[in-house]
This record gives C-alpha cells, sequence and structure tokens, in this order.
C-alpha cells in the first residue's frame, strides 16, 4: 500500500471509503505513515462536520407549500383565462403562421403544377406539308417557321387572300383592307370585330375529314380527309375557315 | 387519486402538472421539493432565499415545462438547473453575504432547542455548524457545487454529473479539491486570534 493507492481511496465516494478504512492493509499503511494519518484524520473531521451539517439543515417550511400551491392555482387559473380570452389570430405564434404559409404556397404550387400537366390541351390538326397523310388526330404542329409566321400575321378586319397549295399571300392591299368582312373565301366561325378580337390572327392550315366539313370536294384524299385554312385569333380561338381547293 | 399516480414517473408528473392536474403536481412538488430546498439554501446559506429560490423554480417549471426533454436528463435534474440558475442570478443581485450569527440570535435558538444538551454545549454546536457552513458559502462556485450536490444533498457521483451537465470524473477531481480547499478553510477558522496585529504604536511606547 502506497500513499497514492490511500490518496485514491478517497477519490471516490467519501462515505463509502471510510468504511474501508478498517482493512487491515490500509490500517497499517495509516499507522505508520504520518502523512496518511493526518490526512485521514482530517478526512474523518470533514465527514464529520459535512454530517453535521447534514443533520441540521432546516425542514422545509409550511410557508413555502402553501406559497407553492397557491402559485400552482393562480397559474392554473391565468392560463385558463387568458386560453379563453386570447382571440385565434394571438395564440399561434408566427413561427407557425410562417410555416402554415409556406404549406399553403407549396400545395398551391404543386396543384397549379397538376392541372397542367393532366388537364389536357385542345389540339387542331395541321397539314405539315399540305400533301402528306395525316392520321385521325396528329399534334398541332404550325405550318411555317416564326419569320414565315411574322409575315403572315394579319389584323382581323383585314381581308385574308386565299392561297393555293397551303401558301399565304403577302398582298399589302389585301391587308390593308379595313372593311369588317373575313378574308377572301373564309366562312366566318364566330363574330369579330375590332372590338371582340383585337391584335394579329394568324392562318394555319389543317386536315379534316371530309364528313366534317359535309361537303366532298376535288381535294379530298385517300382517307376523305380536306385541306383547310383555319384563321385563328391571339387568344387560340378560330374565327373562320375556308377548303382550300 | 394520489395512489394513481404514484407509479409514474417524474416526466409524467410534470406533464399532468402543466395540464393542470392539482394533485399530480402536488406529488411532483413533494418528491422535489427536499432535494431543491437544502440545494438552495447550502448554496445561498439562506433560508429565505432558498424559499424563494424554491418558489421559483417550480413556477418555472410549470411555465417551461414544455422545453423539458426526456433524453436529456430526468426532471429532478431539469429542475437541479432552473434552481442553479436562480441561486446565481440571486447571488448576482443581491451579493448575499452571511456572516456569524450574532451571539443573541444563538442564544435563541438555543432557548428554542430544548433538550438534553446543555446550553453552552448548544451553543457550541451552532457556531459549528455555522463556521462549517460560511466555510462551505465561501469556497468556490464550481467547487461549492459539488460539495452541495455529493456530500450535502447526497446524490451519487453520476446524478451531480447529471446535474452540472458535466463527467464524472470532473465531479470526482473538483470534489477532491473541494475537500481539500474546505479542510483549510475549517483550519484557518478554528485558529484562535491570539495574535494581535501591529498598532504601530509600539516604538512610541518605548
Amino acid at each position: 500500500m502506497t500513499c497514492q493507492e490511500l490518496h485514491n481511496y478517497f477519490d471516490g465516494d467519501l462515505r463509502a471509503d471510510t468504511d474501508r478504512l478498517s482493512d487491515l492493509e490500509l490500517a497499517e499503511h495509516i499507522a505508520t505513515c504520518f502523512p496518511c494519518n493526518r490526512f485521514v484524520e482530517e478526512q474523518r473531521e470533514l465527514e464529520e462536520h459535512l454530517r453535521v451539517v447534514r443533520d441540521a439543515a432546516p425542514p422545509v417550511p409550511a410557508s413555502l407549500d402553501n406559497a407553492v400551491v397557491a402559485n400552482y392555482r393562480s397559474f392554473v387559473l391565468e392560463r385558463s383565462c387568458l386560453a379563453k380570452s386570447t382571440p385565434l389570430t394571438r395564440r399561434i405564434s408566427p413561427r407557425a403562421a410562417l410555416g402554415w404559409a409556406a404549406a399553403v404556397a407549396f400545395a398551391v404550387v404543386v396543384a397549379y403544377g397538376g392541372m397542367r400537366l393532366f388537364i389536357p390541351r385542345p389540339h387542331v390538326w395541321v397539314d405539315r406539308q399540305g400533301t402528306a397523310q395525316q392520321p385521325m388526330v396528329p399534334p398541332v404542329q404550325r405550318t411555317e417557321n416564326k419569320e414565315t409566321a411574322r409575315a403572315h400575321k394579319i389584323t382581323p378586319n383585314a381581308p385574308k387572300s386565299h392561297g393555293d397549295s397551303g401558301k399565304r399571300t403577302d398582298n399589302p392591299a389585301l391587308l390593308a383592307e379595313g372593311d369588317n368582312s373575313f378574308p377572301t373565301r373564309f366562312q366566318s366561325l364566330m363574330y369579330c370585330d375590332q372590338i371582340s378580337c383585337p391584335g394579329a390572327m394568324e392562318v394555319i392550315r389543317v386536315q379534316l375529314p371530309s364528313p366534317v366539313m359535309g361537303l366532298t370536294p376535288t381535294s379530298a384524299r385517300m382517307g376523305g380527309a380536306v385541306s383547310a385554312d383555319i384563321l385563328v385569333g391571339p387568344d387560340g380561338i378560330a374565327r373562320g375557315i375556308r377548303v382550300v381547293e | 387519486m394520489t395512489d394513481r399516480l404514484e407509479g409514474r414517473s417524474d416526466a409524467e408528473l410534470l406533464e399532468l402538472s402543466v395540464a393542470g392536474e392539482e394533485s399530480a403536481f402536488l406529488l411532483l412538488y413533494e418528491r422535489l421539493k427536499t432535494s431543491i430546498f437544502r440545494y438552495a439554501f447550502y448554496m445561498t446559506n439562506s433560508k429565505p432565499a432558498a424559499e424563494e429560490v424554491t418558489q421559483e423554480v417550480f413556477i418555472s417549471l410549470l411555465k417551461d415545462g414544455g422545453r423539458y426533454r426526456k433524453a436529456r436528463g430526468d426532471v429532478a435534474a431539469f429542475a437541479f438547473g432552473i434552481a442553479r440558475n436562480f441561486v446565481r442570478r440571486l447571488q448576482k443581485r443581491e451579493r448575499v453575504y452571511q456572516g456569524l450569527p450574532t451571539d443573541e440570535v444563538l442564544e435563541k435558538i438555543s432557548a428554542s432547542q430544548a433538550g438534553t444538551e446543555g446550553l453552552s454545549a448548544q451553543v457550541m454546536r451552532n457556531q459549528g455548524i455555522e463556521r462549517i457552513r460560511t466555510a462551505i458559502a465561501s469556497l468556490p462556485d464550481h467547487y461549492r457545487q459539488v460539495i452541495v450536490l455529493c456530500d450535502l444533498c447526497e446524490l451519487s457521483y453520476a446524478e451531480a454529473a447529471c446535474r452540472l451537465a458535466c463527467a464524472v470524473g470532473t465531479v470526482r477531481s473538483r470534489l477532491n479539491r473541494a475537500r481539500a480547499l474546505l479542510v483549510q478553510k475549517l483550519k484557518q477558522s478554528k485558529k484562535p486570534q491570539t495574535e494581535l496585529p501591529a498598532a504601530g504604536t509600539e516604538e512610541c511606547l518605548i
């Protein structure tokens, strides 16, 4: 037994370790080593002092018990009153409000995306070359590129000359014409004037089954389809139609 | 009602207390009050201050009970943390200093404790207790914490470590140093003041 070993005993729980002082080995060391003897005496004395202080601890006063219980009752009462009087808007914390706002915004975005994805858009039959045979429900395809499309834009009231084999006329005289009638040979599908359909219109060529048109033109092809030019307003609504011969 | 709650843990009692069940609160108070009060008393060395701290701890438990997380420790540790903060705040605010009691006070205490002990023995005993309490109160805060928790509140090292949010080894080493320091302080306070300080008039008398 060394002095360090003896000190290590006291690094543990003092109450437990003082019991071990009765061990023979420890007792022998304490008897022979003066510093350790003094150290142990000091520890015993300290433990005795602490025990006295522990025993002399004042009990919890009854007044404190009453005060704590009264505090508790007032707390419960105050909280219940507060819950009744506080409106819902004040009970929601700013953080919770932000969370809800973010959740609502996310839901709106998801709903909009879903609508865009799953609700089908109206299809128009377009003849790509004017000669190719089209399926019954072909996808939408414009007949011209951007440059030619710009050139072919016409005002709603401007007359549109008929073009053969799917080509558009760029006759300025016809475009500048300002009467209320549709361009030549176009049949009106919908009432159209300056107020109801302002802005430029486009002409697109489509293929339609001939029974839809109610006639059998000479240009009807093998599939029973007939070519037609459609006047489409800026809002995407067809305003006029003419059969291409 | 209380029997139904006896088997409940402190965490469940706290939850019920916050929800407004008074019997749960009373049971929780019974479980914690002695340790909290004693801790506050030893830390402040003042009974009124200990009462104030204990009240504040239980009010805070109710108000901030929702912030308690079971994973971070038991309710007693949570309450001790609150008590420790209140004691610090109180000490900062009031700079509590408790001197040795006057003879008059000691006589009153002695008179109230009618027993087999003689009056002088009781006075001596009370003086001794006050001396030890004062010595403990004069320790640095981190040493005083471990002495109070381990030696006076009789918590195990692991429990004290949990209350102080530190390692068990830290508690052990702090306690070792705290005891050594306390022994020194007690020795100093025991010494009779026989040596009079030099007044600076000795030479004049010669």
